[in-house]
């Protein structure tokens, strides 16, 4: 396959200021310093929710087929990006990640039902 | 202690590489001094050197669910790694293949066309290059002789004012003491008595004569001749500094 003369990375490189996180895609050799100049920008990451509680990605598809087909290999952040966007297959650890949350959340309405319990027999006692 | 440059951005990078922020005048790069809690060669502690940090919790139906799934993607994503490339090869076969004879002719044509236009352009460009440059050459060779032109000048000049010093103290060399004429030249001094023993009105004339008054007048004050002698010559006197500037 093309590309085989060095291991290309599609993968987060850190931008933005102090508490404030913002991402970009890059393509660039695996063994480059995050901050390097990348060979290309595919696409952009804001981890923080907006107003809506949305966290906007774009991405640029076309190149990623392209970079893809050269050998690139996204990392795990980022395939699991890809796959909920619908580009990639869903990446194996989103499962997992759902799985965790559904479980938490259903621990915690089953704790939640059973305080708003007792909170009910402590007004009936008084 | 370490420097690290923190940059908003590559654009910022570049930027902060070519010039100052104009609003604020400071550089976009910002300096920021970091201290580590431990130096990075340092060793491992005394008391951790024997520590086995516990191995994290790991469900292990999650870990088989992983496995199985990552099987799977794995496969995918190498069938979908293969589509693309082939993608690839197919995109860049489209820009060269799939072209007629004529289309490929043509392209030449004009690609010749284009080498003429350009081959003409550089001749034309050629030409007023090599005129510009005659021509700053020529005034880069005039200012050179210029320079030496002004630069010999500026030395005769110096040369004549040096042979002016030289003759002026030639001159004055012929009267110089040596240890040749010491006696002579002292001789001379105690010979030639200058007598300084004469009054000045404001007008700056001399009264008297200023010799040493001798025989009955010696060490009395000037007589009422002297004063007649002095309105008798006062005449001459006028004569001889008439040429020097007057100054009160």
């Amino acid at each position: 396959m093309a590309g085989a003369g060095r291991r290309l990375a599609i993968r987060f490189a850190l931008h933005g200021c102090a508490n404030r996180p913002f991402y970009h895609v890059v393509v660039m050799p695996v063994r480059t310093d995050r901050q390097a100049e990348p060979i290309e920008q595919l696409g952009t990451y804001d981890p923080y929710p907006n107003k809506q509680n949305e966290k906007l990605v774009s991405f640029n598809f076309e190149r990623l087929r392209y970079w893809i087909g050269q050998g690139a290999e996204p990392s795990k952040p980022v395939a699991e990006l890809l796959g909920l966007s619908g580009f990639l297959p869903i990446h194996p650890r989103s499962y997992i990640k759902a799985q965790r949350r559904r479980k938490w959340k259903q621990e915690a309405d089953q704790s939640q039902q059973e305080n708003n319990k007792d909170g009910d027999i402590d007004t009936a006692e008084n | 202690m370490f420097n690290r440059i923190k940059c908003a951005s590559n654009l910022a990078k570049q930027k902060c590489m070519q010039h100052e922020n104009i609003e604020t005048g400071l550089p976009w790069v910002v300096s920021q001094s970091i201290r580590h809690r431990m130096w990075r060669t340092a060793p491992k502690n005394k008391s951790k050197i024997f520590y086995v940090p516990e191995p994290k919790h790991e469900d292990p139906e999650e870990h088989e669910e992983l496995k199985a799934r990552y099987r799977v993607y794995r496969a995918t994503m190498k069938a979908i790694r293969s589509k693309f490339y082939k993608d690839n090869q197919v995109f860049m076969e489209t820009m060269t293949a799939g072209k007629s004879d004529e289309d490929i002719a043509t392209e030449d044509r004009e690609h010749i066309e284009n080498l003429e236009i350009n081959d003409k352009w550089n001749q034309a460009i050629a030409l007023e290059r090599k005129a510009f440059e005659e021509q700053r050459r020529l005034k880069e060779e005039r200012k050179k002789l210029l320079y030496l032109y002004n630069e010999e000048k500026k030395r005769l000049k110096r040369q004549q004012r040096a042979e002016e010093i030289v003759q002026r103290e030639m001159e004055a060399s012929k009267t110089f003491i040596t240890k040749e004429n010491l006696d002579s030249v002292i001789e001379q001094a105690l010979n030639s008595k200058q007598d300084y023993n004469f009054a000045i009105d404001p007008q700056g004339q001399r009264i008297g004569q200023g010799s040493e008054m001798e025989g009955e007048n010696k060490g009395k004050p000037h007589s009422l001749k002297d004063l007649e002698d002095f309105d008798r010559n006062k005449q001459e006197w006028e004569k001889d500094f008439a040429h020097a500037p007057r100054k009160l």
